[in-house]
């Protein structure tokens, strides 16, 4: 049903996609036009904190574009993707009841959708992040909020291209406080933080648990701990001089955010970007993925889809007849990736493998030089993706999701050791 | 008092616009609006025609598509999602019933025709049907292995074209990509009849494997002659 709406609706999406392709953006020209109202009541030496940008900000936003970065975030400066394209807003009209279905079927959606309502928006991105470190994130994208259940995907970049796209999406770069993070005291940061009760949003793997009160989140509070992310890449995410600037006033710096506004002194901020960023970090290492062995049961194609494939595979890689027209990005193209004509619709059409780079088709079950067969492998390398270990030559799924438990995957292997049993 | 032309006009127009203004909600009709909505009953009936196919009732699967569209051998469908899946299920049917459709029962034979494959020319006949439809399915749609194995099986079955089918199963199985138990099945009775005995019992091995029940590799019933 949710298929045969998104085909009525196509030729409206469409005319939508190219309107809001050749739009410029409301909410990212007003925010322009707050950076610059900003930015001129800053003393101009203190925009030298500005990194001169690498990258062809040019470029950059075509290729935004090609990478349908709008399709899950905001603040790209190309509009909202439409609805059959969009990551979320499908799940938002599900949970808010807007989505035209039965209440029966909105009903059975909801519990599905509940954890993946949303991206962080990327407005103001060069008001608060180093340009270097986004670069590095594009490459090698890792969980950045615990609490969020998507993650930012692995796509098909090389360095120039996360270079030029950086370039882009850091563009809008001001600074606010001339005040360092060094100035501050991280005892006193420490104290702060546990008072304003961070830790009800934010974890922040490495240091001592927090304490602490509620905090006066606006509204959704589940939704606002989502976004935020787990301060320990903050040091690196962060300028330090962005960082006392955005704890003063988050909003200033980022108008859709959802952090509170603590009315921090620029001391108190200074205090507490001190802490986040200079106290010292006790990670435990990151446990390595376990591959469990094979079952020794039967394990049938009904189990395997049921318990892996329609969950997690299905909504990217679907046949594309029965989905409007569109097979997910992993079927029919999206995200920069060719189309790869993959469906996880049946027991044939598993088996009816891929498009290779020629566009031939391969299967998906191929072995790869340690033996491993293609799906498989795909599934081991989410788990190094997950750790920033990107592997070469095999891109790890699901993606821009977290990785497969042992046991799913040790459901898959066994699966096709058996030799993919209907 | 007489009234002018153009005032009857005016009237008349004046009523209509307020009938139409004061419709505008559904409650004017009396409750709620609801559009008369007619479900093609074929929608549900293929469906369960596929599922039938899928568990390896096939004489059940190809009863349900000739009750419901008698004259699909005639439509020859191309852009009609609905009966080309219907025009699928028949065909590999057929194939796997070697031509015969034992609906003897069910369809009244003034329907059933020549698919209920008394004779080996109407055998011939329907499995040469099958091999069509497949093809136009296949030439539809060129780059998808699952329809590639169905038309593989089919040509198996249809006398002459073995050397057909084992190209276009031998080409398949090379890539790991036949899509059901039932094209190794076919890629192992042709192997054998190629003297290919190690071939047949690999190709074998994987309709095992593949299939949800051993009964899908038996070999099939010979043919009436």
């Amino acid at each position: 049903m949710v298929a045969r709406h998104w085909l009525r609706c196509l030729p409206l999406l469409l005319m939508a996609v190219v309107v809001g392709a050749c739009a410029p953006s409301g909410s990212r020209r007003a925010h322009e036009n707050r950076l610059v109202t900003a930015a001129s009541v800053v003393p101009s030496a203190q925009k030298e904190f500005a990194p001169a940008p690498t990258g062809d900000a040019v470029r950059g936003r075509e290729l935004v574009g090609r990478f349908e970065c709008n399709r899950c975030h905001e603040g790209t400066g190309l509009g909202s993707a439409p609805l059959a394209k969009n990551c979320f807003s499908c799940h938002e009209q599900i949970i808010t009841g807007k989505f035209p279905v039965s209440a029966a079927a909105l009903a059975r959606f909801r519990p599905h959708v509940m954890s993946a309502r949303e991206a962080p928006s990327l407005i103001a991105l060069g008001a608060r992040l180093e340009e270097r470190w986004v670069v590095e994130y594009l490459l090698a994208p890792r969980d950045l909020r615990p609490k969020l259940t998507s993650t930012m995907p692995r796509l098909a970049l090389d360095r120039a291209q996360a270079t030029d796209i950086a370039a882009y999406l850091t563009a809008d770069g001001v600074t606010r406080s001339a005040l360092s993070a060094t100035s501050g005291n991280p005892s006193r940061g420490r104290e702060l933080m546990d008072q304003k009760g961070c830790a009800l949003c934010h974890s922040f793997s490495g240091v001592p648990p927090f304490t602490g009160s509620e905090v006066p989140v606006e509204s959704e509070p589940a939704r606002a701990a989502a976004l935020a992310p787990d301060l320990r890449f903050t040091r690196d995410r962060f300028r330090a001089e962005r960082l006392v600037a955005f704890l003063s006033n988050p909003k200033a710096i980022k108008p859709d955010t959802r952090m509170p506004n603590f009315d921090l002194t620029d001391s108190e901020a200074a205090d507490i970007a001190a802490y986040i960023r200079d106290t010292p970090l006790s990670l435990e290492p990151e446990a390595p993925f376990v591959r469990l062995p094979l079952l020794t049961r039967r394990v049938s194609f009904e189990e395997a889809n049921r318990r892996v494939f329609s969950r997690t595979c299905h909504h990217c890689h679907t046949d594309a007849q029965s989905a409007g027209g569109d097979g997910g990005p992993g079927n029919t193209g999206g995200f920069g990736f060719a189309p790869r004509g993959i469906s996880f619709s049946s027991h044939a059409s598993v088996l009816a493998g891929y498009l290779d780079e020629k566009g031939e088709r391969r299967s998906l079950f191929e072995l790869l030089p340690d033996g491993t067969p293609r799906l498989v492998a795909a599934l081991f390398a989410r788990h190094d993706e997950a750790r920033s270990l990107p592997r070469t030559g095999v891109r790890g799924m699901p993606l821009g999701l977290p990785p497969l438990s042992a046991e799913e995957i040790q459901l898959i292997e066994s699966w096709v050791a058996q030799g993919k049993p209907l | 008092m007489t009234i002018s032309k153009r005032g009857i006009q005016m009237v008349a127009v004046s009523m209509s616009v307020v009938s139409l203004l004061t419709a505008g909600s559904s409650l004017a009709c009396g409750g709620d609006w609801y559009p008369e909505v007619q479900i093609d009953p074929r929608i549900r009936g293929v469906a369960e025609a596929e599922n039938a196919l899928a568990k390896g009732n096939y004489v059940a699967a190809a009863g349900s598509v000739v009750r419901m569209i008698p004259h699909i051998e005639r439509l020859r469908p191309k852009t009609d999602p609905l009966l080309i899946r219907a025009e699928r299920v028949l065909a590999v049917a057929i194939a796997r019933e070697n031509g015969r459709l034992a609906l003897e029962r069910e369809v009244p034979a003034e329907v059933l025709g020549h698919w209920l494959g008394n004779s080996k020319v109407d055998q011939d006949k329907n499995l040469a049907w099958s091999v069509g439809a497949l093809r136009r399915e296949v030439w539809a749609h060129k780059d998808d292995p699952g329809l590639m194995t169905d038309l593989g099986e089919a040509l198996s079955k249809l006398e002459g074209s073995q050397d057909e089918a084992r190209t276009v199963l031998e080409s398949l199985a090379a890539r790991d990509l036949i899509g059901s138990a039932q094209g190794y099945k076919a890629l192992a009775e042709l192997r054998q009849l190629k003297g290919d005995e190690a071939g047949q019992k690999l190709a074998m091995k994987r309709c095992e494997s593949l299939a949800s029940t051993s009964k899908i590799c038996e070999s099939s019933a010979p043919r009436a002659s």
